[in-house]
Formats: structure tokens, C-alpha cells, sequence
């Protein structure tokens, strides 16, 4: 992820999901909130599947056998990390060391990913048994807090069948996704910003195809062509807004600038029509990204 | 050799509590079923679903087993359905396929379509400008009103899908000037899936697939004619050599519009509108299905509109039809597919 | 049966950050130098595939983003999307495209730009009624599935150190590739930080800034543009199920990979691979990786994929030479990674590889792999299918 170097636009993306975790997902929850852990098993081939999920995909045979599983289990395959990764659900990176287990449940046909507890991250090993540890209530997985060493051999009195669940519609999930971005303005937005920071609005003259394409960039989308520095020319930064929308939201407009032969879209505070030229923000606020450029505005305003 | 489509199911649209897979299944299950074919008579799958819109990495990978995708195998197209449909269409025109499940699905019930189609907009040059699906579109409908669109058509054209009065229309909150909530197709959750077959044997419908077009237009706004729509004309342009018609050959037209204006855009593109303006508004031959303003979600309404198409045929209100569908920014790609009764 | 071939390839100078150029100008170094080199010209491509994962670098539909950075512009263009199989899922939806007759010339390109975003936590965005809270990305899922695969097959760190100096020895012969170590010893692999037991930094795969582009052509066409065309000879491709805990001991098994190689070995009436193959390019995102593909691809029996190693029966001078390219574990941008290793096995029966060229390439082998166990497999050959 590249930190704050110039030459990068950045987008921070603040986004939410309600999400339906569906018939098998509130039915495991349900189950969950009565202490058991549920899994749906295939009438075909009789694995009993963890995550519970609507189809057997070996097999195409729609899953509604519910089973209990065990909350101990054994370790399949393991790995201490060192490695700091930005949590997408907290949005901030995971502290280190620690250990991260592939656990088979008594009476699962599939395992379950999550941590060790309790433990020195350096004694996990194939082979060791291991129980759940949870927060109470316990609601969703959310709850399972990870798998502490416990003793005694597989229990085989798992799985058991459990009575099908009474479904009641399941509430949503709120899920946050909160991880910043920062996208390279590359060469041609490089020419574009840095032009932008000195006040100026430029475009790239293609020789082939005739046009002055506003913003300026690095290739001629239309006939291939690679752009120099050569081909820069400055439109603007006056111009006739050809459309204008957006309202409520902050209005934007398509501008036809003078000197250039496509339009450029941008904030405008005017109707369409009206002459309108770019209102920069003062030189030492500007940033080099298309934020410096306020607005357009009427002629008259700008005056 | 000729693709047909041999299966349609589709979930109902609209505010689904169930989870994706839940969902993608019924479709799937619907459509092997109308088809006659088991999950094992499918050779290839194609998918259709875009990340940001499931909220997952890889949105193909929680669909696998509903799909039947577990140890065949899967394309994912991260466009419109209808674009996967095109792309499932060439794999069995290829001769080393004979059987194609085609699926798309969303859910745009589970978070706000504008926050996530602003991540679709160029991030240097537009998206911190606040560009997204909606604010593009009414930037591409005044532009319209510019040349002369006429406002009243607009009202006409969503009044007429929603089965509301056109002063219900006019008079429905501004949602980006100069749309108003009721231009715009209600964003819902479903699922639709195609089965596509060149086993004539195999076929249990009539409807063959005659010609194909894809085509993308400019991404940045001030590149585009926004008005002549011409990725639209071009992909017309492509299906129509393919399968050797002409635009007064077709009887029936699906149109993926999600704004109003957008559908009167789209139909002249297609050249249906060229000697009658009018016909959009109100022939019953484009959208009797409702199009987008039936409801349907981002991806879907692409392959949706070609299962409303394949059914007219089935139906035998039309022989001839062109289903289209759009993705990306005031409709910054296109594709376009004819099907044909009786082949 | 329409015959497709290979015709044309072009790739960016990978790294680890590739500030200097836009996702749009990264695709169109690629896509340019793809062109320019087979001396066509933008208006010869007839359609375009794109292949990228879309949510490394927070995007919705980047292709159209990027589409005429890709010549793609009033073409048809449409971006495939299947988690590290991208890459070689997209070459296949591109020979799929030219083998139906629609089209006659189709350009893929692949790229991601990791630098822009946050790749372990995009891989991380999984079921988050399951395991998001806790995914650790490919680099713990692997390191996982490793403990695993060194109980059941006895993989041992010294012939996964000797994979990874193979690739960055190769990797040092490619003008394009990111990590290039020609000096990098066995004993530097072994020593190097541990990121995620028992995966040492020189284990794992690089997160890189890349894009790759080729070209297929339909018979008649292919032969005027390249004068040794890379013919597309057979493939396949198996997916499996969505969940890290549904794959028990997936190195060991990788089934879809040996159900996918099965496939086209039986089209090709393949029985030894190590000895039919002149050259294979096969996504290893780890260096244990590559030893758990030996044994699914049929190199080696069943833990025996060690001593293939030791043997250096796989390096550049060996029967089977593996990756001359430097492979995923020199340059991984990983919707291009796929296309990568189709381009890199053309340009070996192109008989234009440089200083990595294996002789007389007649029969090359591509695979991709994504997700927790999907695989692509695809042959490429001198000869017409």
C-alpha cells in the first residue's frame, strides 16, 4: 500500500452491507444460541458439512438434515503468522504473533479455521485436541473466540441429529469495509495535476486524429497513439456548460472549454448555457488532484 | 451450428431475505429443471457478479457448489449477465461444449448501489467528484434535455413501465436533477440463470440465438456521446450481421434501462425508434415485460431481459426478438442478443 | 474444430510498485508492447478480455475503466474474474472466443496493481457469516495446508528453498520479471524471516504492479502474423468448494488439479509428462506449491516431489525445465499472473524466450490456480491439434 507520496489520489472506502445470512446461516445461529454447533449433512454421501450450506456440491443434493457436531476437535494443520494483515472487519491490522489452526470437529466432515487460545502460539500441532472458547451469549461465529488445548480422544457420540429448526426470519448483518486506497495519477494525470497546481487546465493535442482531449493523458484512446509532453496544450479555463445535473448532491456539469474538443466534468454552479470559468482554490491550498478546481462558475461571478 | 436457450428460472425480484446461495439455487435448480437436464449434463458454467455489489472477494467463489460448479468448470464474467450470456454463447459455438449454464445474481437490498458504483468511476479524473451510476445518468439525461429531449416522454416512459400516472411521476422526489425517483428502476435482489444448449437433441424450447454484439464506449463522460449511444448502435450493429436482419426484421424488444430517459436512449441506438419516436413510449413491442422498472437488480437485468425475450418467443408473441443489456456509468457497455422461434 | 494459437505477447517490467504509471497505463505498456512486437495494429484485435481481480484495488468494473488502454475501445470487451485463476481463466475465455468463430484475432490482458490497495485483505473479504473475522489471506491459508503437506508427503524446506532459488535465478534471465536474485542460495531462503510458519519471506510469492498481454489468432491468420505459432492444444478447468475447511489436506490431494490434468493428458494421450512436456509454466504462489503441483501434474509419484527437486530435474538445464520465466514466485500480479505463464510458454514455442529460452520447445504446459484449490490447465504446441 503505498503511503503518502505524491503522484496518488486517494479513496478511502467507508462502505456497508446488510447482509441475510438465509435459512442455514439463522438456522445455525439459532442452534448456536441453544449451545450446539450445527452442521447440515448430505442424505447421499453423509458428510456432515461445516459451514451448514444449501447443496452438497459432490453430490447437487440440497442439504436439510441437521446434525450436531462437537466443540472439540482436532488440529488438521496449523501455522504461527508474523505477519500483520488489515483486518477487513476491523479495519486495522492483527497483532502478532499468533496462531492460526485448521480444526476437524467430532462428527464434521469439513474443519474450521480460527486461532489458538490459551496457548503459546508455538505449541500448536497436527494431531492436538483442542475446545472451543466462546463469549457468551453466544450468537454467531462472531462469538467463537478461538480453540484452547483440551484433552481425550475424538468423541464419537457426534454427529447427532438434531430436530429441523423452527425458522423465523433472521435479521441482517450490518458488514463494514473501511480500508483507504490510493490509485497512481500515472503520467498523464501527472502532467494534468501538475498543471492543475500552476492554475492551469491542459489537454493533449492528438496530430492523428485532430482533437484536443481534455484531461491531458498519456495515449490517444482512438487511434493508440503514445502522447508526448510535446502535445500538451492548455484549454480553458473558460467555457459553456453543455449539461449540468446532480442536485441535491453538489451540482455537476459537462463543460465544453474553450480550445478543447471533448468536454470536461466538473463541480459547476451554473445552468446549463451559461459561460462559465474554473474558480481555482488559492495556490497554497491546491493539491494536485482535480479538487483544486472548486468549481465553475458564471463569468460574471468569477469577476 | 446453433445455440439455443433450453432452460429459464429466475427467483422472484425483490427484497430477498435469503442468503446468495440460497437464491442462486432456486434459479439454478428452475432453469436445469425447464431445460430437462440434470446438473451432470452441464459442461461449463459461466457466471455472472461483480464483488462490491456481494460485498465479497471473489463473489463466484460462495456460489460454487449451487451452481453445480464443484470439480466442472466456472468462468466468472464481472460485467452484465448479458454480457456472460455472450461469452457462454461463443464457448458453445466453439463445437467443445454442448451444454452451458449460464447464471447472474445480486442483492442491491444489502447496501446503497450509488456508495458502490462511485468505485466504477475513474478515481483520478471522477470519483472525487462524486460520480456514480445516478449522478452520471442525470448528467447524460440533461444532456439529452440540451438536444432537445423532451421532459414529458421521460414521465411518459416511466409512467407507462411502473404503471403510474405520468403527474405521479413529475411530481416524485428529485433524486439528482433532472431525474425524479420515479425515472429510476426500482434496485431489487434475484438471480437468473439460462441453460444453453447446441444438443438439438437436448433442446426442449424453440428458441435459437441468431446474432451477438458487445461493445464499450469512452469511460471518461466528456469522451462520450452521451446521447447517440453509439456502443449501443455498434453492438446492434455486430448482432445483426451475425444473424443476417435487419432492425424491421424484430418483433419484440427487451431493453435494459434503468433510467427513463435511458430507454428512450437505447431504443433509438438500436434503430427501433427512427421513423416513430413515439414507439418507445407506446408500443407494446419494447419492454412488455416491464424492463429494469419491473424491478430487477444491477447484473441481472442483462440476462433477465434476454429470459423475457426468450419466453415472448416461447409464448408466440414474437418470432424475432433483440434483448439488450448495459453496465458501467450512463450505459458505458453494451450488449445486444437475438433470438428466433422456429429454427 | 476451429485451431487458435498464441500469436503475439507483450508484458510491463513488474515491481513491486509501479508508481510512475496509472492501472490504464500500466495495461497499455503491456498491450502496446503486445502489438507493436507482432507488428499489428490496434485496429487488428477484433474483441478484448480483460482479467484482474477487481476488489485488490477496490474497483467495480475496472475494465471499462481500462478498456481502451487494451485497444477495446467500440469493441466487445468483457473482464473474467476468478480469483488467481483470472489470468488463465481469461486466456481460455479468449481462445474460447476466437474458437467460435466470431472472432478472429482476440487480445487477453491481465494486470492488478497491488500497490494501490490491500491485497491479504481483500483475500481476507470472505463468508462474513463464517471466517472473515479471522482469514489470514493466501499467506496463512497456504502456511496452513503446508504444515499439512509436509506430514503427508514429507516435503522438506530444503527442496522448497531449492524451488524458490530456482525462481529467482530464472527470474535474473527476464528482462520482465520483479524479483530477480541470480546470486539467491539455499541457505538465504532457509534463513530468511519467517512470515507464516513454516513459510520463509523467500518462500512466498511477491506482491507485484504488472499487466500481460497476448494474442490469439484463428488458423489462416495465426501462421501470417507469427511465423511459429503457440497452438492451444487442450484444456481444461476445475472449481471446488468455497470453504478453506472443505479442502482437508488440499496440497496433498489437489484434486481439481489432477482431474484438470487428467482431462487433457487423455485428450492428448499424454503418459509422462515430465518426459512429453519440453517446458512448463505453473502458478506456485509458494515455493511448497510448486512441489504439491509436481506430484498432481504427474511429474513424480507421491512424495517424491523432493527429490525432484534435489535432482534439479525441473531447473533450466534439467529434463523439465518449470518455470524459466522465474515463475509466480518472481512477479506476481496476480490477474495477470495467469496470463503470464500462457504468454511466457508461447514465447517459448515462439522460440523467442531470450536468455531463458529452453531448446526446441515443441509442447509446453500452463496452469493457474486460485481461490483455495481452483485450477486452469492448458497445452500449448508447435504443432496443430
Amino acid at each position: 500500500m503505498k503511503e503518502q507520496n505524491a503522484g496518488y489520489i486517494r479513496h478511502r472506502m467507508g462502505l456497508a452491507w446488510e447482509m441475510s445470512p438465509g435459512a442455514t446461516f439463522s438456522a445455525f445461529h439459532a442452534f448456536l444460541e441453544a449451545g450446539k454447533l450445527a452442521g447440515l449433512r448430505c442424505t447421499r454421501c453423509r458428510k456432515v458439512y461445516l459451514p451448514p450450506r444449501p447443496v452438497c456440491g459432490d453430490c447437487y443434493m440440497p442439504l436439510s438434515e441437521w446434525f450436531e457436531v462437537s466443540d472439540r476437535g482436532s488440529v488438521e494443520g496449523f501455522t504461527v503468522s508474523h505477519h500483520p494483515i488489515l483486518d477487513p472487519v476491523t479495519g486495522s491490522a492483527r497483532p502478532t504473533p499468533y496462531a492460526s489452526l485448521l480444526v476437524r470437529l467430532d462428527g464434521a466432515s469439513t474443519s474450521i479455521n480460527h486461532y489458538l487460545r490459551g496457548a503459546d502460539p508455538r505449541t500448536a500441532a497436527i494431531g492436538m485436541r483442542v475446545r472451543a472458547v466462546w463469549r457468551e451469549p453466544r450468537r454467531t461465529l462472531m462469538d467463537l473466540l478461538g480453540f484452547e488445548p483440551t484433552g481425550g480422544g475424538e468423541d464419537a457420540a457426534f454427529p447427532r441429529p438434531l430436530e429441523a429448526p423452527d425458522l423465523k426470519p433472521a435479521a441482517r448483518v450490518q458488514v463494514n469495509l473501511d480500508i483507504p486506497f490510493a490509485y497512481a495519477v500515472g503520467r498523464g494525470g501527472r502532467w494534468f495535476c501538475d498543471g492543475l497546481r500552476s492554475g492551469r487546465i491542459l489537454a493533449s493535442r492528438c496530430g492523428a486524429c485532430a482533437k484536443t482531449l481534455v484531461p491531458c493523458r498519456s495515449f490517444c484512446p482512438s487511434c493508440f497513439r503514445r502522447f508526448a509532453e510535446s502535445d500538451l496544450r492548455e484549454v480553458g479555463p473558460g467555457g459553456a456548460v453543455a449539461a449540468a445535473a446532480g442536485a441535491p448532491s453538489p451540482p455537476l456539469g459537462l463543460i465544453r472549454l474553450d480550445g478543447a474538443d471533448t468536454l470536461f466534468v466538473h463541480h459547476v454552479r451554473a445552468r446549463r448555457g451559461v459561460r462559465v470559468t474554473a474558480l481555482f482554490k488559492p495556490t497554497e491550498e491546491r493539491r494536485g488532484d482535480p479538487l483544486d478546481i472548486e468549481a465553475f462558475v458564471p463569468v460574471e461571478a468569477s469577476a | 451450428m446453433t445455440v439455443h436457450v433450453a432452460g429459464i428460472g429466475r427467483t422472484r425480484y425483490g427484497r430477498d431475505e435469503r442468503s446468495i446461495p440460497e437464491m442462486v439455487y432456486e434459479a439454478v435448480t428452475a432453469a436445469l429443471a425447464d431445460a430437462g437436464v440434470t446438473r451432470d449434463e452441464i459442461d461449463s458454467i459461466v457466471t455472472a457478479s461483480i464483488d462490491l455489489f456481494d460485498g465479497k472477494v471473489a463473489s463466484s467463489v460462495l456460489i460454487t457448489e449451487v451452481v453445480g460448479a464443484v470439480m466442472k468448470e466456472e468462468a466468472r464474467v464481472a460485467d452484465d449477465g448479458a454480457a456472460a450470456f455472450v461469452h457462454a454463447s461463443a464457448m458453445l459455438l466453439s463445437g467443445r461444449k454442448e451444454t452451458v449454464l449460464v447464471v447472474a445474481h445480486a442483492k442491491n437490498s444489502e447496501a446503497d448501489a450509488d456508495a458502490l458504483t462511485a468505485w466504477s468511476t475513474d478515481p483520478i479524473h471522477m470519483q472525487s467528484l462524486g460520480l456514480n451510476d445516478l449522478t452520471a445518468a442525470a448528467l447524460q439525461a440533461d444532456a439529452w434535455l440540451a438536444q432537445g429531449g423532451d421532459p414529458d416522454a421521460m414521465d411518459a416512459v416511466a409512467a407507462r413501465r411502473l404503471g403510474v400516472a405520468p403527474a405521479e411521476v413529475a411530481s416524485s422526489p428529485v433524486i439528482a436533477e433532472p431525474l425524479r425517483e420515479k425515472h429510476r428502476a426500482p434496485l431489487v435482489d434475484g438471480a437468473c440463470a439460462l441453460v444453453l444448449t447446441c444438443d438439438v437433441r437436448r433442446a426442449t424450447c424453440d428458441v435459437g440465438v441468431s446474432g451477438m454484439g458487445l461493445c464499450v464506449e469512452p469511460h471518461y463522460l466528456g469522451d462520450r456521446d452521451l446521447i447517440g449511444c453509439p456502443a449501443a448502435q455498434k453492438a446492434a450493429e455486430q448482432a445483426y450481421r451475425m444473424a443476417g436482419w435487419r432492425p424491421e426484421d424484430v418483433q419484440l424488444v427487451e431493453i435494459s434501462a434503468q433510467f427513463a430517459h435511458q430507454e428512450i436512449l437505447w431504443t433509438r441506438a438500436l434503430r427501433f425508434a427512427e421513423d416513430d419516436g413515439r414507439r418507445s413510449v407506446d408500443g407494446g413491442a419494447i419492454n412488455p415485460s416491464g424492463g429494469w422498472f419491473a424491478g430487477n437488480p444491477y447484473v441481472v437485468a442483462g440476462l433477465e431481459r434476454i429470459a423475457c425475450a426468450a419466453e415472448a418467443i416461447r409464448t408466440g408473441t414474437a418470432r424475432r426478438v433483440l434483448a439488450h443489456g448495459c453496465w458501467g456509468p450512463a450505459g458505458q457497455g453494451h450488449a445486444v442478443v437475438l433470438l428466433e422461434g422456429g429454427r | 474444430m476451429r485451431r487458435v494459437a498464441i500469436v503475439a505477447t507483450g508484458q510491463t517490467d513488474h515491481a513491486k510498485e509501479r508508481g510512475d504509471v496509472s492501472q490504464p497505463e500500466l495495461i497499455y505498456e503491456a498491450v502496446s508492447r503486445c502489438i507493436e512486437d507482432a507488428e499489428l495494429e490496434p485496429r487488428d484485435i477484433d474483441a478484448v478480455v480483460l482479467a484482474n481481480m477487481e476488489l485488490f484495488e477496490g474497483r467495480m468494473l475496472p475494465d471499462l475503466w481500462c478498456a481502451e488502454a487494451a485497444t477495446a475501445l467500440f469493441k466487445p470487451c468483457l473482464k473474467i474474474a476468478t480469483g488467481g485463476t483470472s489470468g488463465t481463466s481469461g486466456a481460455i475465455a479468449g481462445f474460447y472466443e476466437v474458437a467460435s468463430g466470431i472472432f478472429e484475432t482476440v487480445l487477453v490482458v491481465g494486470w492488478e496493481k497491488h500497490s494501490e490497495g490491500h491485497t491479504q485483505t481483500g483475500m481476507a473479504m470472505t463468508d462474513p457469516m463464517w471466517d472473515r473475522h479471522v482469514a489470514g489471506g493466501a499467506l496463512n491459508n497456504f502456511a496452513i495446508s503446508i504444515s499439512q503437506f509436509m506430514r503427508t508427503r514429507h516435503a522438506s524446506p530444503e527442496a522448497a528453498a531449492r524451488i524458490a532459488v530456482k525462481a529467482r535465478r530464472n527470474a535474473a534471465l527476464n528482462p520482465h520479471a520483479h524479483l530477480k536474485m541470480p546470486g539467491l542460495t539455499v541457505e538465504q531462503v532457509m534463513e530468511s524471516r519467517v512470515l507464516a510458519e513454516p513459510v520463509r519471506l523467500l518462500d512466498m510469492c511477491p506482491q507485484s504492479d504488472g499487466a500481460c498481454a497476448l494474442v490469439w489468432a484463428a488458423e489462416g491468420k495465426a501462421e501470417r502474423i507469427c511465423p511459429r505459432p503457440a497452438w492451444l492444444q487442450a484444456t481444461a478447468t476445475r472449481h471446488d468448494k468455497p470453504y478453506l475447511g472443505d479442502h482437508g489436506d488440499r496440497l496433498s490431494t489437489m484434486r481439481t488439479l489432477r482431474s484438470a490434468a487428467a482431462e487433457v493428458y487423455e485428450e492428448l494421450e499424454i503418459r509422462e509428462p515430465l518426459k512429453e512436456f519440453d517446458v512448463a509454466e505453473i502458478y506456485e504462489p509458494v515455493s511448497y506449491a510448486e512441489l504439491a503441483w509436481y506430484e498432481a501434474l504427474g511429474f513424480c509419484g507421491e512424495g517424491e516431489a523432493s527429490r525432484l527437486a534435489e535432482d534439479g530435474v525441473t531447473e533450466l538445464d534439467g529434463e523439465l525445465p518449470v518455470n524459466p520465466s522465474g515463475g509466480v514466485l518472481s512477479t506476481n500480479p496476480v490477474g495477470a499472473s495467469g496470463v503470464i505463464r500462457a504468454a511466457e510458454a508461447a514465447l517459448q514455442i515462439h522460440g523467442r524466450g531470450g536468455k531463458r529460452q529452453v531448446p526446441d520447445v515443441r509442447r509446453a504446459l500452463v496452469t493457474g490456480y486460485g481461490v483455495y484449490s481452483w485450477s486452469d490447465v492448458m497445452v500449448l504446441g508447435a504443432e496443430k491439434p
